[in-house]
């Protein structure tokens, strides 16, 4: 295994109020696999990535949980070793390309800086292999796009910068915040396609993490599905989403108008998120699930298994259909 | 390393999920703000409650009594026609608070009427009004309020008048550049889209959502007008004795200075506290306002 | 019967010193009274400045936009025939109400464009409060400021504002893009059980495929400030002729985008959920 997330609890201290950003989370990645975080807004799914890169801010706490990444516990790590462990070790890819690059750098120079300080080799040659680095993120022309500024770019062409930037090291683990939001349907399309050709290429494991279920379909082995702070469900793509056990799961799948009859309303989940400063004491999401039990509101559940024999297959809910 | 940037970013929305924003848990956890706060107040009590805390008349002279040092009687001495100097000071605030308020806050207002409505329309208009503002700002602010103040006469009214013609076009700018801003926002394209009139769009969604960098700068501003109508009434462009102004006193007091330090001392002193109050809580108010600006 | 709205030639230049680009060239479409129509295309196919020459924002540079048989414009004037007959609700809900202002306020808002009599008819007590409950709020939310709504419910507000002027065509740019999908399934339902009750006309301006195809009746593709195809929505999902449309189709990310793999599989879900509702 090698990024492993067991039972970890964030929370936010944000003037009187205490926010539990994440409850007891626990995600593991293997070797070479590509794994989705799959959750809206405020499920704790950037919080989580944030964490594992030691990139939380000062009013920020973790009470309780470990990130064993490489059989070493991350967040007992000092700044300077989480600094090595970022960039060269583990890779990030976020919504916003230029963010992560130097607004008046060129592209061949900021590559070939990072490859120059990862693989000890001499400037010259680092820049040598930034232009191939260009042409492995299918980018025609990498010698002219060297010499170009981020702002000279598309959307698109920046992730493939951002992606050639993270992939440099090369890492092992690369983490990718909605990668393909700010971008074009047909370009979202072939930078997934890229990133999920490189990891296969290099044997990088990528967690993934969006909001769209059908970017989870279309490139992720695993997925774990995240509301309110907490893991709900998780498994293989196959068996999340076409077998959904989790009520939340099957409500976020029947929101989406990609399978809808026109006409007919969709099903939408009532009510809102609950508040994270006073989370529920039972199932959070009890107060908007369908067939909650007298038992949600009372205790919360945990991940087990879902239906008899499937072992990937976990869901924390009362109702879990052991069938 | 790159990348660093997007994570601050993003965490700070998670972080605050709901923008809990007192006003007054901010000042607090800021000791300058405060201090400047306290200074403030003690200074507007002071004038306030003038008559209760000095039983002196400000401009009765006494000659009996010219130049007497600090004492318990006079607590800060008397000047040169035996006039308590501590009590002078007091009335004096009156004067340099008000004048110092009311210019700003006029010029305030005007700059940002204009400037509003020359973000908001553009054009030309835009033009002839932003050249007129550079002219006058091309001016050294001082030598320009003298040459204004002298124009018109020197007195307090038009010493006023000087100082709100040199503030108007540093609102006139500010306002503009938050007007340009806003034109793009979707709520004053939405406003549009319904037919609403433009003189309404800038009084409803303009000029409100404006206001933010202004009253930053009026607080900053203050201060430095206090010293302005100090400086005109030193030069004798501003409030003619026996008016007890902080300025006109420290013109006439500098000459003793070496005979009788209390008479410009104190009043200077005043008028520092009162311009170092104001300035503090500027700051605190742009940190609270713009935490951007602070970095 | 004519059509409500008649785009005809329109084309949108812009000229900065001697070059000059084309955000909209050419492009015809009519929306029928009672019809929802859809508008898709990536950034920079020209669809968002469409929506705007169509409210008023940007004057067309070429071609006529008729609304109900009369010009919109008239050189760079538009001409507003009836004031609130046509609304607009925008992307972002974050942006598009005024931070400083109550809700009450901004809902009533398009009503200072209307006559004096039209504005206390339309602008009473019983039919704000009818409609903030019918979007989904409540009446005590009409002394709060913006800021305290969720994204969902500042959409909310949003289309309370558009229809307080009982308008008959509203133009909806991206109305769910910046939502989640559980709001934006609240929010689509909403849209459609408004249009029967009030007899309204859409123009659908989106990016996403899916919620066209389940919102819109007819639709139009862009691709760089042309129009590729148009048709009915089950025409071009189901046999799209134009190559961008079936790009377009093709990099849509589905739910069964494994299982499929090559097949065109909107297709293929349409067919599966038909059979489901049948």
């Amino acid at each position: 295994m090698l990024l492993e997330i067991k039972e970890l609890t964030v929370e936010f201290t944000s003037m009187q109020d205490k926010i539990k950003a994440l409850k007891n989370v626990s995600i593991s990645i293997n070797q070479g696999e590509i794994v989705g975080i799959v959750g809206e807004s405020g499920s704790g799914k950037s919080v989580t990535a944030l964490t594992i890169l030691g990139l939380l801010e000062k009013n920020a706490s973790i009470p309780a949980g470990s990130i064993t990444y490489k059989g070493r516990n991350i967040l007992t790590l000092d700044k300077k070793e989480l600094q090595a462990l970022r960039g060269k070790e583990i890779g990030m890819v976020f919504q916003e390309p230029m963010t992560a690059l130097h607004p008046t750098m060129r592209i061949g120079d900021q590559l070939a800086e990072v490859i120059h300080r990862h693989r000890r080799i001499s400037y010259r040659e680092a820049y040598q292999q930034a232009v191939i680095s260009l042409a492995e993120v299918q980018i025609n022309d990498p010698e002219l796009v060297a010499r170009k500024y981020p702002f000279e770019l598309s959307g698109g062409m920046r992730q493939r910068v951002v992606i050639a930037l993270a992939m440099s090291a090369p890492p092992d683990l690369l983490i990718a915040d909605e990668p393909t939001t700010a971008l074009d349907v047909t370009i979202q399309h072939e930078i997934l396609k890229l990133m999920q050709d490189l990891a296969a290429k290099r044997g990088t494991s990528i967690m993934l993490i969006t909001h769209d279920l059908g970017v989870v379909a279309e490139v992720c082995q695993r997925v774990v599905v995240m509301y309110a702070g907490e893991v709900v469900e998780t498994g293989t793509t196959e068996e999340v989403l076409h077998r959904p056990n989790h009520p939340y799961t099957k409500a976020l799948i029947g929101a989406l108008p990609d399978l809808a009859v026109p006409g007919q309303a969709l099903s939408a989940i009532p009510g809102e998120s609950p508040d994270l400063r006073n989370r529920p004491r039972g199932c959070v999401f009890a107060s908007r699930c369908a067939d909650s039990l007298p038992i949600c509101v009372e205790e919360s559940p945990v991940l087990e298994q879902a239906y008899n024999g499937v072992h990937t297959h976990q869901v924390a809910c009362w109702r879990r259909e052991a069938e | 390393m790159s990348g660093m940037t997007a994570n601050t970013e993003s965490i700070s929305k998670v972080a605050t999920t709901k923008p809990v924003n007192p006003f007054w848990y901010k000042i607090r956890r800021n000791p300058l703000t405060l201090f400047g706060l306290f200074l403030l107040l003690l200074i507007l009590l002071a004038s306030i409650f003038a008559p209760l805390i000095s039983s002196y008349d400000p401009t009765k002279i006494n000659i009996t009594q010219r130049f007497a040092p600090p004492s318990g009687d006079h607590w800060f001495g008397t000047d040169e026609v035996g006039r308590d100097i501590f009590t002078r000071i007091l009335y004096g605030a009156r004067l340099s608070l008000g004048v110092g308020v009311a210019v700003v806050f006029g010029a305030g207002l005007i700059g940002t009427v204009i400037g509003a409505i020359s973000g908001y329309f553009g054009g030309k208009l835009d033009q002839i009004i932003m050249r007129l503002m550079d002219i006058v700002l091309a001016f050294p602010s001082l030598v320009l309020a003298m040459a204004v103040a002298a124009t018109l006469g020197p007195n307090l009214q038009n010493a006023m008048l000087a100082i709100a013609i040199i503030k108007i076009p540093v609102y006139v700018r500010l306002a503009r550049a938050e007007t340009l801003a806003l034109r793009e926002k979707l709520f004053v394209k939405a406003a549009v889209t319904f037919g609403i009139k433009p003189w309404r769009i800038i009084a409803r969604h303009i000029i409100p959502n404006a206001l933010s960098p202004v009253v930053i700068q009026v607080t900053l501003d203050i201060g430095d007008a206090i010293l302005l109508v100090a400086t005109l009434g030193f030069l004798g462009l501003g409030a003619q004795p026996p008016t007890p102004e902080w300025g006109a006193m420290i013109s006439i007091g500098w000459k003793y200075l070496l005979d009788y330090w209390w008479y410009p001392t104190f009043p200077g002193l005043a008028l520092f506290l009162a311009s170092c109050g104001f300035n503090l809580i500027g700051d605190g108010i742009r940190d609270i306002l713009d935490p951007k600006a602070n970095r | 019967m004519n059509p409500l709205l008649q785009v005809a030639g329109i084309g949108k230049e812009y000229r900065k010193g001697s070059q000059s680009f084309h955000a909209v060239s050419g492009v015809d479409f009519s929306i029928a009274r009672g019809e929802t129509f859809g508008l898709i295309g990536e950034s920079g196919s020209g669809k968002s400045t469409i929506g705007k020459m169509i409210t008023g924002l940007e004057h067309p540079t070429s071609g006529s936009l008729l609304y109900d048989g009369t010009p919109l414009w008239t050189d760079n004037k538009f001409n507003r025939l009836k004031p609130g007959e046509m609304q607009i609700v925008f992307q972002d809900p974050q942006s598009s109400l005024d931070p400083r202002m109550r809700v009450q306020s901004i809902i009533m808002e398009p009503l200072q464009a209307l006559p004096a009599a039209e504005r206390k008819a339309k602008g009473t007590t019983e039919k704000l409060h009818a409609l903030i409950t019918r979007v989904g709020l409540k009446v005590e939310h009409l002394n709060r400021f913006p800021h305290e709504f969720s994204g969902g419910q500042r959409q909310r507000i949003a289309i309370a504002r558009a229809l307080i002027t009982d308008p008959a065509f509203v133009v909806l740019d991206e109305p769910t893009s910046a939502l989640d999908v559980s709001v934006q399934a609240h929010v689509l339902n909403l849209l459609q059980e408004l249009k029967r009750e009030r007899n309204l006309t859409y123009l659908f301006i989106s990016h996403n495929m899916s919620v066209i195809r389940y919102m819109c009746d007819r639709m139009a593709v862009m691709q760089k400030g042309r129009i590729v195809e148009t048709g009915t929505v089950a025409d071009i999902f189901n046999n799209p002729k134009d190559a961008y449309t079936q790009t377009l189709l093709s990099s849509l990310p589905s739910l069964h985008a494994k299982k499929v793999d090559n097949e065109c599989s909107t297709e293929q879900s349409l067919e599966k959920s038909a059979s489901k509702s049948s």
